[in-house]
């Protein structure tokens, strides 16, 4: 036995580390991020120039919030010939931001996918118009309306279409610093990259 | 009376061999179905079970098959490969056997003094008795059977 060890020590030890950095390696890819990080925006419509909206959101990023994500994602999609609350109810869990096109955005889509805006991020965002529905309770914002042809803001510099575009925070998502009672105050990614998107610029 | 270094016919050695070569491949199968279940059933919640669980079973199997192939198979498949080489025979009275062990094309054996010859002896195969008769059938100095 002693022999055997003095002979094979290095394939006993090989035997240790090799498994251990093969299922770190392979477990490290298989994990998702937490909702805290990573920040996910889907563009429900066509003409959003997504390549460069996420090489403009890696790029600010850092200087504007000092939250860590592993994962940045900016996303297009259509429903197609989905069902529309279908195709979008799931979104709502994937992503941290939506912005349909008037075009994409049915009527009472507000009600039936998002809430009402908080009033936290309403006041974050009141140079912005709302996006309001109407229910017997009388008009609510569910949205913010962000590009309608009389903005000038950093987003439209990035969409190339004309219609006019709302804006929707998921109600569950963990970016927007707390501010719709998820998450924590120190994970702002999404509402400093909206903030920042929806900036007047001259 | 009469032995061989295999303790047995080169037939059955050979079956007894390969059944221990199916039993590493066996345990490798089932250490490769068990790392898939782990990563099928691996969630967020228990992603760092699941990963030990892997680790751990392949650490286990490695430990396994390194010890039972390097002690178990390796130097039993060199006897049965001494088989297949050219045989020559010697008769002669054993002077001496050595008492510590020493590596000789791969494997431990003890030194055997006939005459004016050494053969070797695998270890933990035959028992020989010093000046005693006997006649060997060898290759490459190897003893592989005794008769007396």
């Amino acid at each position: 036995m002693k022999n055997h060890l003095q002979f094979h020590w290095g394939k006993y030890l090989a035997a240790i580390v090799i498994p251990i950095v093969l299922w770190t390696s392979v477990f490290s890819i298989l994990k998702k991020p937490a909702p805290n990080e990573k920040l996910s925006i889907l563009f429900v419509g066509e003409g959003l120039d997504t390549v460069s909206v996420q090489q403009e959101v890696e790029r600010v990023l850092p200087e504007l919030t000092d939250q860590k994500l592993q994962s940045i994602s900016i996303s297009q999609a259509a429903p197609g010939n989905r069902g529309y609350f279908e195709f979008m109810h799931p979104q709502i869990y994937r992503y941290d931001i939506i912005i349909i096109t008037q075009s994409q955005c049915l009527e009472n889509t507000g009600q039936v996918l998002f809430r009402t805006i908080p009033q936290a991020l309403q006041d974050t965002f009141s140079f912005l118009p709302f996006y309001t529905e109407s229910t017997e309770a009388g008009d609510h914002p569910y949205g913010l309306v962000i590009c309608d042809g009389q903005l000038n803001n950093r987003f439209s510099s990035f969409y190339e279409g004309s219609e006019i575009c709302y804006l929707f925070f998921s109600p569950e998502s963990e970016n927007l610093a707390g501010k719709n009672g998820k998450g924590n105050p120190s994970d702002d990614c999404a509402l400093q990259i909206a903030r920042y998107l929806l900036e007047i610029v001259n | 009376m009469t032995g061989s270094i295999l303790g047995t016919t080169p037939r059955t050695y050979k079956k007894m061999l390969t059944k221990r070569i199916l039993l590493c491949v066996a345990l490798g199968i089932l250490t490769i179905a068990l790392n898939a279940l782990c990563i099928f059933f691996r969630t967020d919640q228990n992603h760092s079970i699941m990963l030990w669980c892997n680790i751990l079973t392949d650490i286990l199997f490695g430990f396994f098959a390194i010890s039972y192939i390097y002690r178990r198979i390796v130097p039993q498949k060199r006897l049965y490969n001494l088989f297949s080489r050219h045989k020559t025979s010697l008769s002669g009275t054993v002077c001496a056997i050595s008492e510590v062990s020493t590596r000789y094309m791969g494997i431990t054996c003890l030194k055997v003094s006939v005459h004016n010859r050494t053969l070797f002896l695998p270890v933990d195969t035959l028992q020989l008795e010093e000046n005693t008769a006997y006649t060997f059938t060898i290759t490459s100095n190897i003893i592989l059977e005794v008769a007396q």
